[in-house]
């Protein structure tokens, strides 16, 4: 793990174990209706529902923001891309990941916005349901495994394409 | 620019066989099993580069390997002729023991029971009652038929694939997501198996009015369905399965053969008879007798062995009609499933919404090699409107009115082996079918839930 | 599969099984569609017996040919269909007759069952290579002819290259590839797109090792020389009327060992007709491949996740029967 890893991650760890302090609220608007407050349109909001949101930057290319509220707490995330092929196969990879969101319980099907790759939501229901300990290590493994598995898929390429480039040439050698 | 119309792709991928072929065709180009052999990595690394390029060459000198080369994967549909002999010689990839291209180093179709031969590869399917169950595998099969096999690249062919009715939605933008972003492919358009085969059934004769509506008995190697379908949508509540199929008619024979104590009692003569000589009879009584009486309707198969050398005669007797007679009385070859063929198709039909049952009973359309006995249709025809007219009498005497009947009509047409392939090729080469597809670039705007819809094709003329 | 197959396995099954049948004294009527890479499309089938169109000849039968790349073929052999077709005719070993074009189709043989052998079949499922070796013949016969010059000459160093380019045009959006002799060598330049975006982007890493590779790996310093531009090269930048931003150069210098003997020559043609095809497969399999990798990550992350689960209590107070069903008492 390179040097300023470390930190950025041990910031989120701690930031995501401070907000995920969710509680049941019944929504204050409609009757009979429990929504995850942070989800709800900006007009609507309630101001004293929402917390400060926490933004956590490692450099241009890594940052997460944490948007808390009594009920539900959303996190986004940038992964790294530092160049064409890097953003291309992010953008494979979380695409892949939302499509199979059903399963991820909390993986939310969209980001928030294109400045970040993949976003989760947790409520209040998961919490519950799950140890929220638990569920930040989740999200920490999941941020540190996903630099990996980006790198390792283009590590991927770049060797299937010698091979694939060689090969065709070898059979120039009679 | 008639260049540019390229056929439609249309593959239909089974539990047992995969059927693929170009739409406009008659039948499939290649039917081969759902199987892939991949490598273990336990590869000794030299073992198998022994013949490089015996095709590319120009002169062709040993016409042997050449021949296995070209049976490998042919089109008849139960195909024995894998023997091992050929196997170092015709499977070479330039890949063993290079390490990092494990996933190119594979083989599908009948070279992969070949390749599954060698300790370095391991077989698998990757289809399970008719649904895909290793996504992995299956990307790669199909990488491998479009390439190898039909040589066309998916950028400029449509294709129409098949699911069994009831597979979930998500099966099908996991199918979008391999032929979308892996592919590339030009348009996708995914049917249903037994609406295919209600369209692969407007080639008959019978049928006048094109309509797509009917019950579909689809039986293959593995399971029996009865689906109905009304006006192009399956009714997935009322389907009903049979465990009898064709391995089941299989055994049968091979059991019979076993206790008659015949000289070769093998699966393959077994499939060999059951193709050759079996058809069904009206009334097994009286065809018990007429054998009885008449010692021609005994047959003789003969058995030769690879090199032609030796012969062996195997008597085919009561079999020939006994066998398929499971499908119709079921408690002759199984225990605890004992409800006939014609009654399953009425009880579905009756657990069918009642505006759709005259139709139901009116267009009982036949699909899968199973089906394939002679007098099979007419048998099963008989059969249920026995049934029908027995409740017709019935409640006839309870209200003391007079029906208007119901019409029962099987349909059997010669298409029916690869009915399901066939009907997907009828429907992809009309000019429509275009239209019906989902291109990349809807892909690319919407996404995979596209794929959860498709526009019902009407080729009413 | 690493390398496509040079012939088509279809022609040879379809033909195979005709074959077969025939001398069985069986004969099968064929009427099948086998297409091929980049809008090739065959149409075998049984021919009719001339003057009673509703009987079948079962002893012969008719291979169809056609593909977007016959227009510009056509203009290399200067639009004279008969100097093309004798061309395939002689790559045939001249067993085939021409028979009257099909409709809709470029190109038609006619074969007779009574004598096709094994070998005619590989060479008939190879038909498509040789079809398209035509302007590689031409190029390296017009090499031969400005080498003898050049030797003639006896000037040191003279490099004397044709003013000819032959253009096939085998795709749509003017995707194909380009010929020019000289007196040492033979350039190949591919013109190709890519339909997606993130196809480009691999693409161009494929390129870039195809360039490389030569320089890195000593064993295959005698393959062709590949270069990459997204402008046109200048050997054919005056035939390239019109260019397009996704347009993609790729040079192969092709020198005088790949074509030494005819059957050096038709390997190196064989593989360089296949270079497109090779490719975007490849693209395509490596695509498949991080699909792979990703469902296995889907499936440790999932497992990651599983584990925050609060597992329900342990019903050991619970009595079940023998296939596991819960006892509910009333």
């Amino acid at each position: 793990m390179s040097q300023s890893l470390k930190p950025y991650l041990s910031t989120v760890e701690a930031s995501l174990e401070a907000c995920i302090n969710l509680a049941n609220f019944p929504s204050q608007e409609v009757e009979r209706h429990n929504r995850p407050e942070v989800e709800v349109e900006v007009a609507r909001q309630s101001a004293e529902l929402l917390y400060q949101p926490i933004h956590i930057v490692r450099n241009e290319f890594e940052k997460v923001l944490i948007e808390p509220s009594v009920n539900s707490l959303r996190m986004s995330i940038k992964i790294k891309q530092s160049d064409e092929i890097e953003k291309i196969l992010v953008h494979k990879f979380t695409n892949f990941l939302e499509q199979r969101s059903d399963s991820f319980a909390i993986l939310r099907r969209k980001p928030i916005s294109d400045e970040y790759s993949i976003s989760f939501l947790i409520t209040n229901k998961h919490t519950e349901t799950m140890k929220s300990k638990e569920l930040v290590k989740f999200i920490i493994e999941f941020m540190e495994e996903v630099d990996k598995e980006i790198s390792e898929m283009k590590l991927f390429l770049n060797a299937r394409a010698r091979f694939v480039a060689e090969q065709y040439l070898t059979e120039f050698i009679y | 620019m008639s260049y540019l119309n390229n056929p439609a792709v249309v593959m239909d991928n089974g539990t047992g066989l995969t059927k693929l072929g170009f739409a406009g065709n008659d039948s499939p180009s290649y039917v081969f099993p759902t199987a892939i052999a991949t490598t273990t990595g336990k590869s000794t690394g030299s073992s198998t580069r022994t013949v490089d390029q015996s095709f590319s060459n120009l002169s062709v000198s040993d016409s042997n390997t050449s021949k296995a080369y070209l049976t490998s994967n042919s089109t008849s549909a139960t195909n024995f002729n894998s023997s091992a002999t050929h196997s170092s010689a015709i499977l070479s990839n330039h890949l063993s023991g290079k390490r990092g291209t494990e996933d190119l180093d594979f083989y599908i179709g009948n070279e992969a029971l070949l390749a599954s031969q060698s300790q370095q590869y391991s077989l698998s399917y990757p289809i399970r009652h008719g649904q895909v169950e290793n996504w992995d595998h299956m990307e790669r099969f199909w990488e491998n038929s479009i390439f190898k096999y039909l040589r066309t690249e998916p950028e400029d062919h449509c294709f129409l694939l098949t699911e069994p009715p009831l597979n979930p939605p998500e099966n099908r933008e996991q199918v979008a997501e391999i032929f979308f972003e892996s592919f590339n492919c030009a348009g996708l358009y995914i049917a249903v198996q037994a609406v295919l085969a209600l369209a692969a059934s407007w080639s008959s004769p019978k049928v006048t009015d094109r309509s797509l509506t009917g019950t579909v008995i689809d039986s293959g190697d593995g399971v029996t369905h009865v689906i109905p379908v009304a006006e192009g949508y399956v009714i997935g509540s009322a389907i009903k399965n049979v465990p009898i199929a064709g391995r089941d008619i299989t055994n049968f024979i091979q059991q019979i053969l076993r206790d008659r104590g015949e000289l070769d009692a093998s699966l393959k003569t077994a499939e060999a008879i059951k193709q050759e000589f079996c058809y069904v009879a009206p009334d097994i009584v009286k065809e018990f007798n007429k054998y009885d009486r008449d010692g021609s309707k005994f047959a003789q198969y003969i058995v030769e062995n690879q090199d032609k050398t030796s012969r062996k005669l195997i008597d085919v007797g009561y079999e020939r009609f006994l066998a398929p007679e499971i499908f119709f009385n079921p408690e002759i070859c199984s225990s605890d499933f004992l409800t006939p063929l014609p009654t399953l198709v009425d009880e579905t039909i009756r657990s069918c919404p009642i505006d759709v049952r005259k139709g139901l009973y009116n267009n009982i359309v036949l699909s899968g090699g199973s089906t394939m006995f002679k007098d099979f249709g007419r048998r099963l025809q008989r059969d249920v409107k026995t049934i029908v007219n027995k409740r017709i009498e019935h409640s006839e005497q309870l209200s003391g009115t007079k029906s208007t009947g119901i019409d029962v009509q099987v349909v059997s047409h010669r298409r029916q082996r690869n009915a399901v392939w066939f009907g997907g090729s009828l429907l992809a080469q009309t000019g429509e079918f275009k239209s019906y597809c989902h291109t990349k670039a809807d892909y690319d705007e919407y996404g995979p839930e596209i794929v959860r819809t498709f526009s019902l094709f009407n080729v009413a003329q | 599969m690493l390398h496509l197959p040079n012939e088509n396995l279809l022609i040879q099954k379809t033909l195979y099984e005709a074959l077969e049948k025939f001398q069985q004294k069986t004969p099968i009527i064929i009427d099948r569609i086998v297409t091929d890479f980049d809008f090739t499309q065959y149409h075998l089938s049984t021919v009719t017996i001339p003057g009673n169109e509703a009987e079948l000849d079962e002893s012969k039968v008719l291979l169809s040919y056609r593909s977007k790349a016959w227009a510009s073929l056509l203009k290399t052999a200067d639009s004279d269909v008969s100097k093309l077709s004798s061309f395939i005719l002689s790559k045939l070993n001249n067993k085939f007759e021409l028979f009257t074009t099909e409709q809709s189709y470029d190109f038609t043989i006619l074969i007779d069952l009574n004598t096709l052998e094994m070998g005619d079949i590989v060479q008939l499922s190879l038909i498509k290579i040789h079809i398209l070796s035509y302007p590689f013949i031409q190029a390296i016969s017009e090499y031969e002819s400005l080498n003898a010059e050049v030797l003639k000459s006896e000037e040191e160093g003279k490099i004397l290259t044709s003013s000819k380019i032959y253009h096939i045009e085998n795709r749509p959006n003017h995707e194909g590839f380009y010929i020019i002799a000289s007196s040492d060598r033979i350039t190949v330049i591919f013109n190709t797109k890519f339909q997606d975006y993130n196809d480009q982007i691999f693409g161009k890493v494929f390129i870039q090792e195809f360039i490389d590779s030569r320089k890195r790996n000593r064993a295959i310093q005698s393959s062709p020389q590949v270069l990459f531009s997204t402008m046109p090269p200048l050997e054919i930048s005056k035939s390239v009327t019109k260019t397009n931003e996704d347009d993609h150069f790729i040079t192969f210098v092709l020198f005088p060992r790949h074509f030494s003997n005819k059957e050096i020559e038709f390997l190196s043609i064989a593989k360089i007709l296949q270079f497109r095809n090779y490719f975007h497969y490849h693209i395509k399999c490596s695509k498949a491949y991080l699909h792979s990798r990703m469902r296995y990550r889907v499936g440790t992350f999932l497992k990651v996740l599983n584990r925050a689960k609060i597992e329900e209590e342990s019903e050991s107070g619970v009595k079940k029967t023998f296939s596991g069903k819960k006892m509910v008492s009333f």
